[in-house]
């Protein structure tokens, strides 16, 4: 199984509507900023790491997405994880949350 | 209160060895795939030796490897006797044997019993015994397979399962307290396959308890149970509000299934008897009482966790 090298995202709004949306009002700090590409994912809930349903392997885990605010918030203050095989490039998202 | 007497009497060698081929052609009595898998609750209690209204917890779990399933019941009684019944199944290709050894075809298949093992463990008796090349078909009674038919999701393929979970202790068990299990990389007519291979454990379709696993006949296909999660009866979204109210949302979580009970019945459009939208309940509470001290959302707290069926649940940290 690969593993991807680990970045932190930074949105970067497109648009005024992007600018201009609040933050979460009561949220941890870090709620919102745990944007990444590879690494280790930061499993809310434990360890979820899926199979390939092809080749039966692991699969590489490609990056997670954060909740954006409290109006687009995955559960509450959830994550959503993306995982690929790089061999059969078959992908697959989960959602985890508090 | 009958305890290790009965039990003994319907889970040891012999006893087992009359009732297991009751009906002769293995296809009917039990209706299962053995007397103490039979689709009646009573009967699987009464098989046991065991009064229904002694026991106070029922687990049924199955695992196949290869062409072998092993299923293993396991009895709490309330006086704490512990009751262990496991049979070990081999499929025999559409055919099987009678108790006369007489093997005959049958459109389903069936499995064949290899080995049989119960005890009953109590404060004063212990009872044990086992057998082995015993002959057992398994059956699906039309209506079981309606039963089962009517709790496929047409939408994602899932099944339901009844459940004795206690958030749904408003409902019966026996009759309409459902989970889901997803059944991944499986379709309908897979679903439909397993069952007439008879590859669900129907004990669990009928005792519900938990779900253990699903297997399909080749044994390639395995349901695990599901996930758990930790819930947070504050909400993470609303931290550093009550964090200023000196409520600590850490440690107040629930364990509950992560998939069904925790993202769509708790966070989602709701599930089953769960009506979702946790957090939004939170927030409607929040907004309308601007001036909530933390007596208040303690209290909203246990409305909410009654709300849910969530109150009979430990509550304990986060992770731990």
């Amino acid at each position: 199984m690969k593993v991807i090298p680990p970045f932190k995202l930074i949105p970067e709004p497109l648009n005024d509507e992007a600018k201009n949306l609040p933050p979460f009002k009561w949220a941890g700090d870090e709620i919102g900023k745990r944007h990444q590409l590879g690494g280790e994912p930061s499993f809310i809930q434990g360890d979820e790491i899926p199979v390939c349903p092809d080749c039966k392997q692991k699969m590489t885990f490609y990056g997670q997405l954060d909740s954006i605010n409290d109006d687009y918030i995955i559960a509450d203050c959830g994550l959503i994880y993306i995982f690929i095989c790089f061999e059969c490039n078959e992908v697959k998202a989960i959602v985890q949350s508090y | 209160m009958s305890t290790a007497g009965p039990a003994g009497g319907g889970s040891d060698d012999n006893d087992s060895d009359d009732s297991d081929f009751e009906g002769g052609d293995g296809r009917s009595g039990g209706d299962g795939f053995g007397d103490s898998l039979s689709n009646n609750p009573n009967d699987i209690m009464d098989s046991l030796g065991v009064d229904p209204a002694d026991v106070a917890r029922f687990d049924c779990d199955i695992t196949e490897i290869g062409d072998t399933k092993v299923v293993d019941i396991s009895v709490e009684l309330k006086d704490g006797t512990l009751i262990s019944d496991q049979k070990q199944y081999e499929w025999s290709n559409g055919s099987y044997r009678n108790n006369d050894g007489i093997s005959s075809s049958q459109t389903l298949g069936g499995w064949s019993e290899v080995s049989h093992t119960s005890s009953v463990a109590s404060p004063s008796v212990s009872i044990s015994g086992s057998s082995t090349e015993e002959s057992k078909s398994l059956d699906i009674s039309p209506e079981i397979l309606a039963d089962i038919q009517n709790r496929i999701n047409p939408d994602d393929s899932s099944i339901y399962t009844r459940s004795t979970e206690p958030w749904s202790k408003d409902v019966d068990p026996m009759s309409a307290n459902l989970d889901m299990l997803m059944l991944p990389g499986l379709n309908k007519a897979d679903i439909l396959g397993n069952i007439l291979g008879g590859v669900i454990g129907k004990a669990s379709i009928f005792f519900g308890g938990i779900f253990g696993k699903a297997l399909s006949k080749g044994g390639t296909k395995l349901l695990e149970a599901p996930k758990m999660a930790d819930h947070h009866i504050f909400s993470q979204q609303f931290r550093n509000l009550f964090k200023s109210k000196g409520i600590n949302i850490d440690d107040f979580t629930v364990s509950i299934p992560q998939n069904t009970t925790h993202l769509k019945g708790i966070h989602g459009k709701g599930f089953n008897n769960l009506p979702g939208q946790w957090n939004s309940k939170w927030s409607e509470f929040i907004k309308n009482n601007p001036n909530a001290t933390a007596k208040d959302f303690y209290q909203y707290a246990g409305k909410l966790m009654d709300e849910y069926g969530l109150s009979d649940l430990p509550i304990h940290p986060w992770g731990k």
